[in-house]
């Protein structure tokens, strides 16, 4: 049995997926009729797309369908060599398959195609989804694609014309909280309602945050609803806490970088993790709206410079030093 | 001149294209000489900078043409055309003497004929009936006439192409079929050669990853390679193990470099002082921001001289990306200036740090990979990507600590490495 729950309790058909009851519909008639076109799963995270789709290949193919379900990670390999195909500089293959090669293999099942599951499209470059369209014409007769994102107007317009576009919503919390019930009855922990709750409301709508918050929940011992806040309430987010005061309220450029600086170092947190951990931490904070404003300004500018390939530790400083400068205008 | 120029191939055997292509061509040529012509045209096809025009003017001169060309800066309607394949013995008079050489001795050259522009006006193009003509003369040419272009489907769908096309051999021009392949190694081999041969050349030392970096970005495009290998000719390496070459203090060096940028009221000296420098932009943006928070006294304004150092910063970055190469100069020239927008300078601070960040890095180098892969194959397990399933670190680190069997299976079934679960 998988020790990670959120794999554990994965349901491997469509009847077992919570909160998307249009979609499991629309995708269970696909697979009466025996034939799919592309699809489009849009939506948040933790709300099923990706259970969802290997649910259905498990409805179709039944034994084979790992054989002919092939699942890609766009964020993982971003650029075209995700499409058409990679290989290191001496030209030895590095192992990925690519969706032309993997297009390219006649299906092993009845159905006469097979799944290609790009999961996080949204994160593949334009040039990539443009290759990807060829693709797609050429080999639609023996593959059907899904594509997975958060937001469908990232796909390209091309993309999203040859494709039915399935959109999953946030999970009720209703829904999260018997299911955690659910699951927590599975594994004989003991959890009242009430904390039920807590851990739905906590994950938004999101059932893999929600999963993974129980499990963490159960190694604690403690199950009241305030230890549940309190280890949602992770160590990062309090450490963006702290750099936000020490920028914005003491003004204290060495100290505020150093937190910072720790997060990249010892947490292992990306340029863009920290401009939007602080981003979550401006947000909530209760400092006067111009402030605030100005505070955003220099965020949007540090997520841009960043996302057009800035390095992080200069553009974080900079950042930074922006958040003491509005701190000390306002005092 | 540019290396790209420089370092034209000038013999075949300098030349890196496909072996096939070589023997097609060259047979070709073999076949107008020896009067047994099959096709009269060819047409060369591909993407930019893979040596198009490079292979017709080596193989054709070796093999004993002289090539007229005709590219797309001169204007090529119906007219022009027809004088300069009347200049290539197309119409030939009573004064040529090819036949007594057995062959013609002109090849003539239509250098990117997909950009011949049918338009009537000069605005449009100005080429008028370009096409047809060249349709006329490679239908009645006694002499080879090789086209190049980069976009053959677009070619093809202009009017009168079809009659080009069935006069000529249509030649995939490529480096390689295919990735993967003995020929896409033994064409990177070679192109890693060229390359090498260069830098000696030229005596110019550049770092693996910079030309691994180059090639990456452009092949097939030689031309493109070259180019970016060259803008970054005055920029050296900083490898990161010799940390210690840094420790010296002489002109030139980089405390020395870094004191003039705080201290010099000298704009000019600066930037003269950072062409003669043996490190690289990058190292010397990171020394500016270990050391300017230690410079600035007004701290509340320090994001003045910060705005300076994280605009070069950017800049810099954007001449990889957008391929702009003013923007090298132009980083430097931004972040030289940094010294003078510190509002007030620490007059007693003169003991130059090595930027933290980059020993920091140096350091957990192993332990942040380990995190790294671990992510990697979590992520694997529970489909997600590597990015996603690093929000899961943190429940490994609690499963590890209160559920130490649970986390033993675990490890096993992902194989973790000792190194990878440390790193939790």
């Amino acid at each position: 049995m998988n020790k990670i729950w959120i794999e554990k309790y994965r349901p491997g058909n469509l009847d077992g997926i919570v909160g998307q009851k249009v979609n499991v519909e629309k995708l269970r008639s696909f697979v009466r009729t025996g034939d799919l076109p592309h699809m489009i799963f849009a939506g948040p995270a933790g709300t099923g797309k990706t259970t969802a789709a290997m649910a259905m290949a498990i409805e179709l193919f039944g034994e084979s369908w790992k054989e002919n379900f092939l699942e890609l990670n766009a964020s993982n390999n971003r650029g075209i060599n995700v499409i058409r195909g990679h290989e290191d500089r001496e030209g030895r293959m590095d192992g990925m398959v690519s969706v032309k090669d993997y297009a390219r293999i006649m299906p092993s099942n009845a159905r006469g195609f097979k799944i290609i599951f790009l999961d996080e499209a949204d994160q593949l470059t334009q040039e990539a989804q443009a290759a990807l369209r060829r693709t797609m014409e050429i080999y639609s007769s023996t593959t059907r694609f899904i594509f997975s994102c958060n937001y469908s107007s990232q796909i390209i317009p091309p993309i999203q014309s040859r494709c039915v576009v399935l959109r999953f919503r946030p999970i009720s919390d209703a829904e999260v909280a018997e299911h955690i019930l659910t699951i927590a009855k599975e594994e004989s922990m003991e959890l009242s309602r009430e904390s039920a709750e807590a851990v739905a409301d906590i994950s938004g709508g999101d059932m893999r945050a929600a999963i993974n918050l129980l499990q963490a929940v159960q190694y604690s011992g403690d199950h009241s609803p305030s230890k549940i806040y309190e280890i949602a309430g992770t160590a990062e987010i309090k450490e963006f806490d702290r750099a936000l005061i020490l920028a914005l309220e003491h003004m204290d450029f060495k100290k505020a970088s150093e937190v910072v600086d720790r997060l990249v170092i010892d947490r292992g947190l990306s340029g863009i993790d920290i401009v939007r951990g602080l981003h979550a931490a401006i947000r909530k904070s209760d400092i006067e709206p111009l402030k605030k404003t100005e505070a955003f300004m220099a965020i949007a500018d540090a997520e841009f410079r960043l996302v057009e390939g800035g390095s992080d530790k200069i553009q974080l400083d900079y950042l930074v030093s922006r958040l003491v400068r509005i701190g000390s205008n306002f005092n | 001149m540019t290396w790209a120029e420089k370092y034209r191939a000038t013999r075949i055997s300098e030349l890196i294209i496909s072996p096939e292509i070589l023997k097609t061509m060259v047979s070709w040529m073999n076949r107008w000489k020896s009067g047994d012509v099959a096709k009269k045209g060819m047409i060369l096809y591909g993407d930019p900078g893979t040596g198009k025009t490079t292979a017709l003017s080596v193989i054709s001169r070796e093999v004993g043409f002289q090539l007229i060309e005709m590219n797309s800066s001169d204007r090529r309607n119906a007219e022009q055309m027809k004088l300069v394949a009347k200049m290539g013995g197309l119409y030939r008079d009573l004064f040529s003497m090819d036949d007594t050489h057995g062959g013609p001795d002109k090849l003539i050259l239509v250098d990117e004929a997909d950009n011949i522009f049918e338009g009537r006006s000069t605005d449009t193009g100005g080429d008028t009936g370009g096409i047809r003509a060249l349709a006329e003369i490679v239908q009645e040419t006694h002499n080879p006439i090789a086209l190049t272009m980069n976009e053959y489907y677009d070619f093809r769908r202009k009017s009168s192409a079809q009659a080009i096309i069935e006069n000529c051999e249509v030649l995939d021009f490529r480096p390689y079929t295919r990735r993967r392949t003995r020929e896409y190694s033994a064409y990177i081999a070679r192109v890693r050669e060229r390359i090498n041969q260069i830098l000696e050349t030229e005596k110019v030392k550049l770092s693996q990853e910079a030309i691994d970096l180059a090639i990456e970005r452009n092949e097939p495009d030689l031309r493109a390679i070259l180019n970016d290998l060259e803008s970054l000719r005055h920029l050296s390496d900083a490898p990161e193990d010799d940390m210690e070459l840094w420790d010296r203090d002489s002109p030139g060096s980089v405390y020395d470099i870094i004191d003039q940028t705080f201290r010099s009221r000298n704009y000019g000296k600066i930037l003269q002082a950072l062409r003669n420098k043996d490190f690289d932009t990058d190292d010397y943006i990171m020394w500016i921001d270990q050391n300017l928070p230690d410079m600035e006294v007004e701290t509340t304004k320090i994001d003045r001289p910060f705005a300076l150092l994280a605009y070069s910063d950017w800049l810099k970055n954007q001449v990889f990306r957008k391929q702009h190469f003013a923007f090298k100069n132009l980083a430097e020239e931004v972040s030289a200036g940094v010294g003078f927008a510190v509002n007030r300078l620490n007059e007693h601070y003169f003991k130059y740090q090595f930027p933290q960040y980059i020993r920091d890095r140096a350091r957990i180098k192993g332990s942040g990979m380990g995190r790294r892969n671990v992510s990697e194959k979590v992520g694997r397990m529970v489909h997600l990507s590597t990015r996603r399933a690093g929000d899961m670190l943190w429940l490994m680190e609690m499963m590890r600590r209160h559920d130490k069997k649970g986390f033993t299976e675990l490890a096993e079934k992902l194989y973790l490495t000792p190194q990878e679960i440390s790193s939790l």
